[in-house]
């Protein structure tokens, strides 16, 4: 599984003094050096290690209702979990609904090309495809107990569609089997209910060519049109262990 | 040659040698008390209306010879003073070799280690004195006046020579505040504050409502990029609205404070435990996507506060290092701790090192002085804990470089005699023209916003009651980022982060007080130093980008200075300013104040 080198180089306090000696030195490192894995993605791979979980939907865009914590206050974690693990608290607001999508680069609704993939599987005539994509996914005790039977939540691989955004961006999730006129929009959903366990869900995205990947994962949750901002207690989603393989 | 010639000569030899030896048996009289003030007198006579050469001539009739032999001790030291004086005018190395020989000559005299110490606390050293070394010889000057006292050989003279000294040493302690110990305290008493270590306390507070941060960063260029930043394919994809644009200029209110406690001591230098605080009020963009109210109408830009801490430790000491240069050695390292300053993360607080080094070079060319100056600052940032890894990486780097000449040589210039305009030479407290580049690059994962000046200026400093500087500073801002899936890691530039503008600044200074026409101690508890008018008047034009935040700035500042020698001589620094600037693109006007008061003071 690709996976980020663990350290990086940091200047010290030694260095500062040498490069004010040296003058005009010891700038940043350049841009390429940064990259831990450059290049294609080959194999299966953890989300949270090229994508970033930016792209806040509904709700989520206005400040305050939608609070994203990182590898904090998540749930006890899975076994044998890798990757972040995320906890949403969503507040509902006049959209009665929210969600992210994990894109890359961090941001993008198809301004910029996606993260080059090579699947595992190899389909032929240069093509590659991945099986599904993976993760756990579970609520809160006090979620549950606002939505008795569970918490329907939706879940999404691929979707971004620069086209749809305003002003139209030039990129998009897409599967290819040729040239571009071959290509047909790539999004896979899958929708669960969601209680206090753990579940293991599974997006199949199997047989379909892919070279790039834009939003790599979502979750969509929504409220009843009757809910009344301020007053509905807010909803809080675990997600752990998203895996693209 | 012939053998008898050989014999006659080495006889001779002998003889002179002989000769010359009882010479210089013979003794030579201490000679008159002589007031030490003749050196200064005879200096200023050697100076006055003259042209650098005509000085170098000056000095060349009173190296050749020195003294006569028969001179006798007094006098020598006054005219090797007056040589001594003479040098440190022109810039010369020997002044202090001749400054020791003149209190060798004269070693009773506490006017020598006086001028001597004025060589090293007004003329040598690199953005400041060289303050050990002039505390040296002013401290020599307090023990020397003790024993003239106690030998019933203080003259009328002598008081003066001592509130000079005070004075000097006022001036030389005047960033470091206020004194907690008394030794090296306003009116220093004896020798003993030469050794012993002096712990004082700076406190400065700064409040304003400005575009203008504190670290005086060039707004217009904020602005643009927070713009070009908004519109850019990251987050509206588009231009954004006017009245969101309009809304990028604020002048939100800030307040800082820098406090330190300095440890001085003559062998250490001065080592500094700093702190500070600064906050914003409201002045931090939460999120440059466009916002929407809650019924998905365009709303306005919400805004946070951010709040910066810093504690740590500075250094910094000027090395004489002559004949090569004088030196300052002057670093920090920091801890910080910032929040509000994230996008989207208000409440986010990060904690990293900042460390900085500021060494400067400085040596006399002739009568002028050549001044070299470099920055460099790392902040540590920490880097964000969430995200793709590739995109976690912060960090900051600020590296600048300065060059100064200081025109320091008599000038002919137009002016007003008698009612008559002529060109006269004019005495100046210096001209200087200097030129520089500073970048300060941000790291943000595997894209770099980089920002580059490039500046050159002048500052003319008139023997009268005005200054004027004008200074042209290029301006850009970029952002290059790596191509991720290239295996390379290709490196390229957004073209749609660049911009670039042009700053003239001129300041118009009148002196209300003038410093150098009080050289001594007025006796009171407030002994005022200075007092400036100040006008300064800014012009930023686009070159590159949007021109949407041009601007023109226009305001009034009074800088002023006084001792508070009634109580252990603290330095008192406050300043108050307004600034008119109008955004002529946008018709927007911004009233802006500022207030600082500072007791002591670090960086200014």
């Amino acid at each position: 599984m690709s996976a980020p080198s663990p350290s990086r180089s940091r200047s010290t306090a030694l260095s500062a003094l040498l490069c004010s000696l040296a003058a005009i030195a010891c700038g940043p490192p350049d841009e390429g050096s940064r990259v831990l894995n450059p290049g294609p993605v080959k194999g299966p791979f953890y989300v949270s290690d090229f994508f970033t979980p930016s792209g806040d939907m509904g709700d989520g865009e206005f400040a305050g209702n939608l609070i994203t914590t990182f590898n904090t206050a998540c749930k006890a974690r899975p076994p044998n979990a890798g990757g972040d693990c995320y906890r949403f608290d969503y507040y509902v607001s006049s959209e009665k609904w929210a969600g992210v999508y994990w894109v890359f680069p961090s941001n993008s609704w198809g301004a910029y090309p996606g993260r080059s993939i090579i699947g595992p599987v190899d389909l032929g005539n240069g093509q590659h495809s991945y099986n599904s994509v993976t993760f756990s996914a579970a609520v809160d005790q006090a979620t549950l107990d606002a939505n008795p039977g569970g918490l329907f939540v939706n879940f999404i691989a691929g979707g971004i569609d620069g086209s749809q955004a305003s002003p139209p961006q030039p990129y998009a999730d897409q599967s290819c089997t040729g040239g571009p006129s071959t290509c047909v929009p790539f999004k896979a959903e899958q929708g669960t209910t969601l209680d206090t366990d753990w579940q293991k869900i599974s997006i199949d995205i199997s047989n379909t060519p892919l070279t790039a990947v834009i939003g790599a994962f979502a979750w969509v949750s929504s409220y009843p049109p009757t809910a009344v901002p301020g007053m509905t207690p807010p909803q809080t989603i675990f997600i752990d262990d998203i895996v693209w393989e | 040659m012939s053998k008898l010639f050989v014999v006659a000569s080495a006889a001779a030899q002998v003889l002179g040698l002989a000769l010359t030896g009882v010479a210089h048996a013979a003794p030579v009289e201490q000679g008159p008390e002589i007031n030490p003030y003749e050196c200064l007198g005879r200096y200023e006579a050697a100076t006055g209306n003259r042209s650098m050469a005509q000085v170098r001539e000056e000095l060349e009739k009173r190296l050749h010879p020195l003294f006569d032999k028969d001179e006798p001790h007094s006098v020598r030291a006054m005219k090797l003073c007056v040589v001594a004086k003479l040098e440190a005018r022109l810039g010369d190395g020997d002044a202090s070799e001749h400054f020791a020989r003149a209190i060798s000559e004269n070693p009773e005299e506490p006017g020598y280690e006086l001028f001597y110490g004025e060589l090293y606390s007004g003329y040598r050293g690199a953005r400041g004195p060289v303050l050990e070394t002039a505390e040296d010889h002013y401290y020599l000057a307090l023990k020397k006046l003790d024993a003239l006292r106690a030998a019933g050989k203080f003259r009328d003279y002598h008081a003066i020579v001592e509130e000079w000294v005070h004075k000097k040493l006022l001036v030389l302690y005047q960033e470091d505040g206020l004194p907690l110990l008394p030794w090296k305290a306003f009116p220093e008493h004896g020798y003993a504050g030469h050794d012993a270590p002096q712990v004082s306390l700076s406190a400065q507070f700064a409040i304003s409502k400005d575009t203008r941060d504190f670290y005086r960063n060039n707004e217009m260029r904020s602005f643009t990029s927070e713009l070009l930043f908004a519109q850019s394919p990251v987050r509206n994809m588009g231009p954004i609205s006017r009245l969101l644009a309009y809304n990028i200029v604020r002048n939100p209110l800030r307040y800082r404070t820098d406090d330190f406690v300095r440890l001085r001591q003559n062998y250490l230098g001065a080592l500094d435990f700093v702190y500070s605080y600064d906050h914003m009020v409201k002045g931090q963009i939460y999120g440059y996507y466009p916002p929407l109210n809650p019924d998905g109408t365009p709303g306005n830009w919400q805004f946070v506060d951010t709040t910066v801490q810093q504690a740590g430790l500075n250094y910094q000491r000027v090395f004489p290092i002559y004949p090569l240069f004088d030196v300052k050695l002057a670093g920090s390292v920091q801890r910080v701790d910032r929040v509000g300053i994230v996008e989207f993360q208000p409440t986010y607080r990060e904690k990293f090192w900042l460390y900085e080094a500021r060494p400067s070079f400085s040596r006399f060319i002739g009568p002028d002085k050549v001044t070299l100056d470099f920055v460099y600052s790392y902040m540590g940032v920490t880097d964000i804990p969430y995200g793709e890894p590739d995109e976690a990486l912060r960090g900051k780097y600020i590296r600048a470089v300065n060059l100064e000449y200081a025109l320091y040589s008599p000038l002919v210039l137009p002016e007003f005699r008698s009612g008559e305009l002529g060109m006269h030479r004019t005495p100046t407290r210096g001209w200087y023209f200097n030129a520089g580049a500073a970048d300060d690059d941000d790291v943000y994962g595997t894209r770099t916003v980089r920002k580059h000046d490039f500046y050159a200026g002048t500052r003319f400093e008139g023997a009268g009651n005005y200054d004027f500087t004008l200074q042209g500073t290029y301006a850009t801002a970029m952002t290059t980022l790596a191509d991720q899936n290239d295996p390379n890691g290709i490196e390229r530039l957004d073209a749609t982060q660049s911009s670039s503008s042009f700053r003239t600044t001129a300041l118009i200074q009148r002196r209300i007080i003038n410093p150098d026409a009080i050289p001594g101690i007025n006796g009171s508890a407030i002994d005022f130093d200075m007092m400036n008018l100040v006008i300064p008047i800014t012009w930023d034009k686009g070159l590159q980008g949007p021109h949407l935040y041009e601007n023109i700035r226009v305001g009034a500042e009074l800088w002023s200075k006084f001792f508070g020698t009634g109580f252990l001589g603290p330095a008192f620094l406050p300043t108050v300013g307004y600034d008119y600037q109008y955004f002529y693109n946008l018709k927007k006007a911004v009233n802006e104040f500022h207030v600082d008061l500072r007791m002591g003071w670090g960086k200014l």
